[in-house]
């Protein structure tokens, strides 16, 4: 079977996709968006007026993932399109089936990927530059993290449409994901751990007796065992209570106002 | 005030747009407070506060479909008052709560407004008009991704500036110190909410490893996140490695 997308109906997606985070609502999520990407290929591959119809509505089905490795599901959705319009006894209900089964384990690697990874790098190679008032951080934020998202936009649509569902599985057989995703963990952490210590600032100006007669003056001491220790107790603290369930919310206005009284008290400066 | 207003409504708009454009991160603080700075001739204030709020929200992204503070709003607004007001970090960090729920909030509805468009694209794709639904996606997609927001960040900025400057001057000296002193706090619970969603009992060594060598040897931020990549890359070598010799021994031990 001789395919009737080429290169060309494969940009149009591309960029339509680009939007396709746009309209998101409650009871679809991203189903406009996607719908709104890939108008232009079922107008293209279904000669009948009824099929295609068919196939614009389908689209507009629940749907939620990572935007930036969207263009997995895209790929996929176009190759079997293409094979429903060519094919009557093709199964439609696989498509969005398929599509499905794709949202959960690719926004895991996508939000890590993108989300946790790609931007905290991006953020702990300009955040320096930034406090400084340097007008360029933002700009070079913005080169680190888009490159790589506009070019897996393209390869990931590109890729899945050429491989279809084989792709999915032949990574998670060569378990490449599973590596990707521990490689980021790892980068992520360790730009988290040092950023703590330069962007969180805690001290305490309190003394312990009288200085110029022998006493300590407490931050000396503590920074002669680990340097920024209080930063790491208020990240220990901040994350126990998340993990005990204390909402965001509540936690950044309690931090605040702990914040302020003990600034007021004089436990903090 | 009116046309400063409307610039920070412009610079918000702008940067909330990004879905339209790539989801390119522009509605980050750090983006959105340098160009709202950059609008209201001082991008080096903007950009300072933008790397304030930046870490504050550093946790805060949209996944899935839970709503959280509007980074992005505050980027704007409150660099907007930081500036207007002179009352810099101090009033940037205190508004930054009810301005970015407020947007939060402005968020659900936006998603509401977004679901009409969307049923009325719907009778379009019935209709077999692709030209038409894609006309209403666009449609819908700037209003409330650009014009709603631009309207929120020009109504803050007109009615509340001066409001925000009566406030500033109205508490005491104390609160406001204060208020910079919690400012220093706040990326803690961004970093904790981050480490949430990444840490794992086996994963948190190499937290502290980034900590210490920053805390003990020194080393910048940028020359910790290289060595990360490159232990990265020696983990994963030596992971291949293993794979290797235990597929030719036939075990069967995932060790990763």
């Amino acid at each position: 079977m001789s395919s009737r997308i080429d290169q060309k109906d494969l940009k149009k997606v591309y960029m339509r996709y680009m939007a396709s985070d746009c309209m998101n609502d409650y009871p679809g999520q991203m189903h406009s968006g996607y719908t709104f990407s890939l108008l232009p290929i079922i107008d293209k591959i279904y000669d009948d007026k009824e099929e295609r119809i068919k196939a614009k509505k389908r689209h507009m089905e629940y749907f939620n993932v990572t935007t930036y490795v969207e263009g997995f599901p895209l790929g996929i959705s176009i190759a079997m399109e293409e094979e429903n319009a060519a094919n009557p006894d093709f199964d439609a209900t696989a498509i969005n089936s398929v599509k499905t089964a794709l949202m959960g384990p690719l926004s895991a690697i996508g939000d890590t990927l993108f989300w946790a990874t790609l931007r905290i790098l991006a953020t702990s190679l300009v955040i320096g530059m930034a406090a400084e008032g340097n007008v360029f951080a933002p700009i070079l934020y913005l080169v680190i993290f888009n490159v790589p998202n506009y070019l897996s936009r393209w390869y990931s649509l590109k890729y899945g449409y050429a491989m279809g569902m084989d792709f999915m599985v032949q990574s998670q057989k060569s378990g490449i994901m599973d590596k990707v995703t521990y490689a980021c963990s790892v980068v992520g952490l360790m730009a988290i751990g040092a950023m703590v210590f330069y962007t969180i600032n805690v001290s305490t100006p309190l003394t312990i007796g009288d200085v110029e007669n022998g006493g300590v003056v407490l931050q000396e001491a503590l920074d002669s065992i680990l340097p920024g220790m209080l930063k790491l107790g208020l990240i220990g603290v901040e994350y126990w209570l998340l993990k005990k369930g204390v909402k965001v919310v509540p936690l950044l206005i309690g931090t605040i106002l702990a914040g302020i009284l003990l600034f007021a008290v004089g436990i903090i400066g | 005030m009116l046309v400063k207003a409307l610039l920070v409504g412009l610079a918000l708009g702008l940067c909330k747009f990004e879905w339209f454009y790539g989801d390119t991160m522009t509605s980050r603080p750090l983006v959105v407070a340098t160009l709202t700075g950059l609008f209201l001739g001082d991008p080096v204030q903007g950009v300072i506060m933008g790397s304030i709020l930046e870490l504050m929200f550093i946790g805060s992204f949209p996944v899935g479909a839970a709503v959280s503070p509007d980074f992005g709003s505050a980027g704007a607004i409150c660099t907007a008052f930081a500036i207007l007001t002179g009352g810099g970090e101090a009033v940037a960090t205190a508004m930054a709560l009810p301005i970015s729920l407020l947007g939060g909030f402005i968020f659900i509805g936006c998603k509401m407004i977004n679901a009409v468009f969307g049923q009325v694209m719907m009778k379009y794709l019935e209709k077999d008009d692709s030209k038409g639904a894609s006309r209403v996606y666009i449609a819908g997609s700037f209003f409330t991704t650009f014009c709603i927001y631009f309207v929120y960040g020009f109504v803050c900025v007109y009615l509340g500036s001066s409001v925000v400057k009566a406030a500033v001057n109205a508490i005491p000296t104390v609160i406001i110190n204060g208020l910079a002193a919690s400012a220093n706090l706040l990326p803690a619970v961004g970093f904790a909410l981050l480490l949430q969603m990444i840490i794992t009992k086996k994963m948190s060594p190499f937290f502290f490893i980034g900590f210490i060598l920053a805390a003990c040897a020194g080393m910048s931020t940028i020359a910790v996140t290289f060595l990360a990549v490159m232990i990265a890359l020696l983990l994963i070598n030596s992971m291949n490695h293993k794979q290797e010799a235990t597929d030719i021994a036939g075990g069967d031990e995932n060790e990763f």
